[in-house]
């Protein structure tokens, strides 16, 4: 198991790039530590616990065009013209939609454990039959080195959920801490040719599992959904200002809304995007004629854990959460869904 | 269609973004439309100040008894009647200003000065569109939905929601009084983004919750005064009515 | 960029005629341009208007014609709005055929009946269509019709062609004083329907009266898993991938309906 130094680390990110990745990978903007892209010649941030956003932002951004059409649609001051009369025979005018897939090689580069489940989630949720293809276009030889980490903040629950291990073919390379270095080794083929790359090869493998210090634990009795149902989320919800900080810094919150976007030069020009959407907003579950099915903050709060726990255990036989705790940590008001679920061990 | 568009007690500020912020847009606005009125660009058409229109835009509150004579106009010519900007869907710096001064002596030639309103205290508005200024976009959507008979919608969502999109740090945790989670969103979080903090200039979200969000600022042992002073700068007579719905 | 690649895509239609059903509910008839949609009774497509948006509906004709599609739009969003100004000739995308249809094949030789009250029976038209048409398949076949006034009533010329074939019991909760015809709700009149334990039920119509219907035919004896519901919820993609038509017990009305078995899902808890 090689020991690298940061500059080790900088050669080979600009091995991955040399192949063409572009590299993602935790950064300090502005004092705010966050995923982004990462400027050449500066070295990653490695030593941090917590990141503001997730892999989400980069494989499902929050807007994306999904294609493009012409419609026949002219604008009148009377509303938008999508008649065209024909004097015979069929109409002649159709609905073309033409679009572009997305196309990137994607290195994550020093995420933690944790994120890379939510990988393995959207990869569920996304690439289950039928495949979403923009999602797809940026997954595909995608490159993720890992990051293990030693310690959680008060918020981390990944010891509890088991979201520390990395699942099998969702890592290229593990790295760890090592006495002012980093021990990294290779967890595929892809990953062994990188380390290759700055001359460094795999040994032996057999490295002891790294779990995670928690300072919090809990236990989750039962995460059925009538076990959700049935408890009482009063005292929970009453600071709840329905931010929706949530879900939006959730890394597996994946829920989408699709809009038509044109403009009153060219309104035959339409733009079909993909943005996200929150179960924490009214329009989330509003149906034609303005009923909304989560009317108060308290089945709203319900129905984000009954989304991450029990129907996801259903639909994909996963878990929808992945223990990073920034459904807590970001929340104005600290609301914790841990005491909701389960009970704090001394 | 005809579209007037009006200003009363403001800074014009409203009317001067649609000019500059539509870009192109504004040209085809000007051919497709018959607009017969446009503060700033062009004199009411066919010698009446008020003319007949299907849609009018009114920036403004309401302060002066011309304000108030010529709203009652524009109301009784004009089919649909929507605010525009957060002076006239609920009052904005001026009414909060306007209180507790007195204005009896302030009274110049014919003109005379009340306390502000937002145009919804004396006429019936169809919809309000805030911002202060008004978003150029949130604009051209409500009037593409009006014409094609669509009710036109306003964001739903708050400010944190954009906030928190950007990856930005929350300004509560900094300790400092952000009106975030209470503010309508749809400005792209402008001010949280760049370390300042959320005066809600565009009025409270739909389902803005101040009891919960007092609470919040309690537990985090935040100057909960400080936000109710701060919330009344822009908010105008909304911050009163959600003021009274939260105690 | 081909269709099969990318679910999201339309493909091109145009609207061939249009009916109107009642005040505020038209019934379009859409051709497909060069390609079919081989569809089964139940399932469902999403509708793009140019400039307007998309939205779900459930197919209305008949599955041996591939070539065409009719849907039954009632004005109440944005896109059934904007639906009521389409005039033959204009151009729309269509998506699908999406969701899980009836299972018909297990209908066969058993009696069958179709509950649909209000605009539900848009929903349900594909499947009457097909119990028609292949009448020698089953038993009995009823379809309990109700609506609210006399004008809320669709589907009338058909209705008198259906009568021929099956069974079909029409009642009005407000009906006017010169309506000749049966009164009151549906579940009024489940007992002028013969039920026995084999018999398959297809029911849509509004939550609420989806619970009660279900409620009852299952106290008449009828099996849970013999009675299917058809759910409405905005769908947005249509195939998985955006979660708001996720209903309670972790199901998707667009892929895991939406036509789902009353022993699937909660039928109580449908309205929430």
């Amino acid at each position: 198991m090689p020991k690298l130094t940061t500059q080790d680390i900088l050669k080979l990110i600009d091995g991955l790039r040399a192949e063409g990745f572009e590299v993602i990978s935790p950064l300090r903007i502005n004092g705010v530590v966050k995923l982004a892209k990462l400027p050449p010649g500066e070295a990653p941030l490695l030593d941090y616990i917590r990141i503001n956003n997730s892999p989400k932002d980069f494989l499902l951004p929050c807007r994306e065009s999904l294609y493009k059409y012409r419609s026949t649609a002219t604008l009148t001051s009377y509303g938008l013209k999508i008649r065209f009369p024909t004097a015979e025979g069929p109409c002649p005018v159709t609905i073309m939609p033409e679009c572009t897939l997305p196309k990137s090689k994607i290195a994550f580069f020093g995420i933690h454990p944790c994120m890379v489940n939510s990988i393995r989630y959207l990869d569920k949720v996304m690439l289950s039959d039928p495949a979403d293809p923009y999602y797809k276009g940026r997954r595909d030889g995608m490159f993720i080195a890992v990051m293990e980490c030693e310690e959680g903040d008060d918020y981390c629950l990944c010891g509890m959920l088991d979201s520390y291990k990395v699942p099998a073919g969702y890592a290229d390379l593990m790295m760890r801490k090592r006495d002012g270095g980093f021990l990294v080794r290779a967890a595929s083929e892809g990953g062994k040719g990188v380390l290759a790359l700055i001359n460094k090869t795999q040994e032996k493998d057999g490295v002891p599992e790294l779990v995670p210090k928690m300072k919090e634990k809990y236990t989750f009795d039962s995460t059925d959904e009538a076990e959700i149902d049935r408890r009482d989320a009063k005292e929970y919800v009453e600071l709840c200002t329905l931010c929706a900080a949530c879900t939006v810094t959730c890394p597996t919150c994946y829920c989408g809304d699709i809009e038509d976007e044109f403009s009153l030069m060219d309104p035959a020009n339409v733009e079909r995007t993909r943005l996200r959407m929150s179960c924490q907003r009214k329009c989330y579950s509003m149906i034609a004629g303005g009923t909304t099915f989560l009317k108060t903050k308290d089945a709203r709060f319900k129905w984000r854990l009954k989304h991450k726990f029990p129907f996801s255990e259903r639909a994909y036989q996963l878990k929808g959460c992945i223990g990073c705790g920034n459904c807590i940590a970001m929340c104005p008001a600290r609301i914790d869904f841990r005491k909701f679920l389960g009970r704090r061990e001394a | 269609m005809r579209l007037a568009f009006y200003s009363l007690t403001s800074c014009e500020g409203c009317l001067t973004t649609l000019i500059t912020n539509l870009g192109p847009n504004l040209e085809s606005l000007w051919n497709i439309f018959d607009i017969d009125y446009f503060k700033l660009v062009r004199e009411p058409v066919g010698g009446s100040k008020v003319p007949k229109a299907d849609i009018a835009f009114v920036e403004g509150a309401v302060v002066t008894n011309l304000d108030r004579k010529k709203l009652l106009e524009i109301r009784e010519n004009s089919s649909f009647v929507v605010a525009l900007g957060t002076c006239a869907s609920s009052g904005n710096i001026a009414f909060t200003a306007s209180r507790g001064v007195k204005l009896k002596n302030k009274k110049l030639r014919d003109v005379e000065i009340f306390e502000a309103e937002p145009i919804s205290s004396v006429v019936t508005v169809d919809f309000e569109l805030s911002g202060c200024p008004v978003s150029a976009e949130e604009f051209t959507d409500a009037l593409l939905r009006l014409i094609n008979n669509i009710e036109p919608i306003q964001p739903d969502y708050s400010v944190c929601y954009e906030c928190r999109t950007k990856g930005n740090d929350c300004l509560l945790e900094k300790g400092r009084v952000c009106l975030g989670p209470l503010a309508m969103g749809g400005c792209g979080a402008a001010c949280p983004s760049v370390g300042s903090p959320c005066y809600s200039c565009r009025g409270p979200a739909t389902e803005a919750d101040l009891e919960a969000y007092l609470k919040t600022l309690e537990k985090k042992g935040l100057d909960k005064k400080r936000a109710v002073l701060m919330l009344h700068m822009f908010t105008g007579k909304k911050a009163k009515e959600l003021l009274k719905n939260g105690e | 960029m081909s269709n099969e690649l990318n679910p999201y895509l339309p493909r091109p239609a145009n609207v061939t005629s249009v009916k109107n059903e009642s005040l505020d509910t038209k019934t379009l008839r859409f051709r497909l341009i060069n390609w079919t949609a081989p569809f089964q009774a139940g399932q469902f497509v999403q509708l793009l208007l140019p400039g307007v948006g998309e939205a779900p509906f459930c197919i209305a004709s008949s599955q041996s014609d591939p070539k065409h599609l009719e849907l039954t739009i009632m004005r109440r969003g944005i896109v059934t709005t904007a639906s009521q100004y389409l005039r033959p000739g204009d151009a729309v995308g269509i998506r699908g055929p999406l969701g899980k249809p009836f299972p018909v094949s297990a209908f066969e030789g058993k009696d069958v009946l179709v509950v649909a009250t209000g605009i539900g029976i848009a929903a349900l038209k594909s499947l009457i269509l097909y119990l028609v048409e292949n009448r020698g398949k089953f038993k009995d076949v009823t379809l309990l019709y109700g609506a609210r006034f006399p004008e809320d009533l669709v589907y009338r010329d058909e209705i008198r062609r259906w009568s021929e074939k099956i069974k079909v019991i029409i009642t009005l909760s407000k009906a006017t004083p010169d309506w000749a015809g049966l009164r009151g709700r549906v579940t009024d009149h489940l007992n002028e329907v013969e039920l026995n334990p084999s018999t398959v039920a297809a029911v849509c119509g509004s939550p609420a009266v989806m619970t009660s219907i279900a409620d009852e035919l299952v106290n008449k004896g009828l099996k849970k898993e013999n009675i299917y519901v058809s759910l409405e919820r905005h769908m947005k993609c249509g195939i998985g991938k955006c979660a708001r038509c996720l209903i309670m017990g972790g199901l998707l009305v667009c892929k895991d309906g939406p036509v789902f078995r009353a022993s699937e899902i909660d039928i109580r808890a449908i309205g929430e």
